[in-house]
């Protein structure tokens, strides 16, 4: 039986139709728990990035509820909105670093909604340092993101996201666009991350061996070619029962994948 | 600013509550405004002014060979004061800027929503409109009208390049002829118009960058959109601004 734990995501039956009429969620549900690696799985146009977009409050659902860290992020006023997303750290699918600063200067840039912090130059260099040494990156601090590969610009991307200690930490596809060993940083980094300071993960990705490194749980969710049910969830579970499982949807999607 | 277009109205709120709450008092506002400045501005400057004096030289040609007919080559200083300083140099900058600032910043702003760049700002609790887009708008508001005064300067020195020669008009007469009769007013009107011209084409390039949408393909197109709007309405805005202060 699995141990009980305290819900840090919380989906209640979520649906989002686009005004052209298209619905590309469909009474989605799912918990995710303190500490989980929780993994999003789905082919095209199954909703991922609309999925993400409501988690991070850019984007409205339709009907249904969100609640993070036990409070319903729609509707919440703008401060408390805010104050929500400090727990919050995001890593983009295309690592999303401000071309314009240095390493140290995009992991520094939470801070940013710290003025007093701010002030103290040396602790935000301090601190991004640290978490630059994190992720093996602490000799490049002073090069820009065009002068870093691929893969280091997804570990930079990564110590800004766990810059201000976030509770939960949202990886869009984190491993796209890397070679193997690229890959396998990146998962272990997020393994690392989750045994050593319990941060809870939501990670998006079509990377099946990614899927079997890193998450604990995971849905996958129907992709568009799957006609009525695209945007539902197929499956809800742990890695075993991804394997065991002789859904036609489940198995089509880990054979295309695999 | 990521769901849903961003309107020209939305951008004028965002832009008034970062004055209104102090934050363009931070420093790092103000070390975002000195780059951008230069980038903006000051790095405008050489097209600039190559053209200010080509525009003054050629103006002055066509006066002095009109007027002289007319025995009335003497007034070409104060002509060539009064279409720099109320029609030419503002317009001149305006245009400048547009295809060289306006262009930059709209691709720069549309690589950055592509890139999810804005989408990371915003979900770092970082205030897209007071981080970003204050030290541009700026740079805009404050080196459009200073530019403007410096092509005003250089276009009347292209001027007097021909009067010299053809006038043997010294510096001075060039001068004293320039301003006769002249008012404040006229040098302020031309002030005027430019930091109206870089409020608008400002915000035309702050609307069409964070309004892209799709892939780094769009980055170009965006641009380009933003070039052709700009430089419609500065041309309109002029037209309209010129009828109401002549009638």
């Amino acid at each position: 039986m699995r141990e009980q734990k305290v819900p840090i995501i919380e989906v209640t039956r979520l649906v989002k139709t686009f005004p052209d009429g298209t619905t590309v969620l469909n009474e989605v549900s799912f918990e995710v728990s303190a500490g989980d690696v929780f993994a999003i799985l789905g082919g095209s146009g199954c909703g991922k990035s609309t999925l993400l977009n409501i988690l991070l409050g850019v984007d409205e659902p339709s009907s249904g509820t969100v609640r993070i860290l036990g409070q319903e992020i729609h509707g919440l006023p703008t401060a408390e909105r805010k104050q929500l997303l400090e727990e919050i750290g995001v890593l983009f699918q295309s690592g999303a670093l401000i071309q314009g600063l240095t390493v140290a200067e995009n992991v520094a840039l939470p801070f940013q909604r710290y003025p007093e912090v701010m002030r103290d130059a040396q602790l935000v260099e301090d601190t991004a340092r640290l978490k630059l040494r994190t992720v093996g990156l602490e000799p490049h601090a002073f090069k820009y993101p065009r002068e870093l590969s691929g893969g280091m610009k997804k570990r930079a991307a990564l110590a800004r996201a766990l810059a201000l200690d976030p509770k939960l930490l949202i990886s869009d596809e984190p491993t796209s666009g890397l070679d193997p060993v690229g890959t396998r940083e990146i998962d272990e980094l997020t393994v690392k991350l989750s045994r050593k300071s319990g941060t809870t993960v939501i990670l998006v990705t079509h990377d099946l061996a990614s899927f079997d490194r890193v998450a604990t749980r995971g849905i996958l969710l129907g992709a568009e070619r799957d006609g009525p049910k695209r945007g539902t969830v197929i499956l809800e579970g742990n890695r075993d029962d991804f394997y065991a499982s002789d859904d036609p949807l489940v198995r089509e999607y880990f054979s295309r994948n695999s | 600013m990521n769901s849903g277009a961003v309107t020209y109205f939305a951008l004028a709120r965002n832009l008034g509550v970062t004055i209104f709450r102090r934050q363009i008092f931070a420093t790092q506002t103000w070390r975002l405004f000195i780059s951008r400045s230069l980038l903006i501005g000051v790095r405008a400057g050489p097209t600039l002014f190559v053209m200010a004096f080509a525009i003054g030289f050629v103006i002055a040609l066509v006066l002095q060979a009109q007027l002289a007919q007319l025995g009335m080559d003497d007034r070409v200083p104060r002509l060539i004061w009064i279409i720099l300083n109320e029609q030419l140099a503002p317009v001149l900058t305006a245009v400048v800027f547009i295809g060289r600032s306006v262009s930059g910043s709209a691709a720069e702003l549309a690589s950055m929503k592509v890139s999810e760049e804005i989408k990371a700002l915003e979900t770092m609790g970082i205030d897209v409109s007071g981080y970003l887009l204050f030290p541009m708008f700026a740079a805009f508001a404050i080196m459009l009208p200073v530019m403007e005064v410096f092509t005003v300067a250089v276009g009347l020195f292209g001027g007097y390049t021909i009067l010299a020669q053809s006038l043997a008009m010294s510096p001075e007469q060039f001068i004293l002829r320039s301003i006769e009769n002249a008012t404040t007013g006229e040098i302020w009107h031309g002030i005027g118009k430019a930091s109206l011209f870089s409020v608008i084409v400002a915000m035309i390039a702050f609307h069409k960058g964070l309004n892209a949408t799709g892939g780094s393909d769009e980055v170009g197109r965006v641009a380009t959109e933003a070039v052709v709007a700009a430089l419609l309405a500065v041309t309109v805005v002029n037209a309209v601004v010129t009828y109401l202060t002549v009638y």
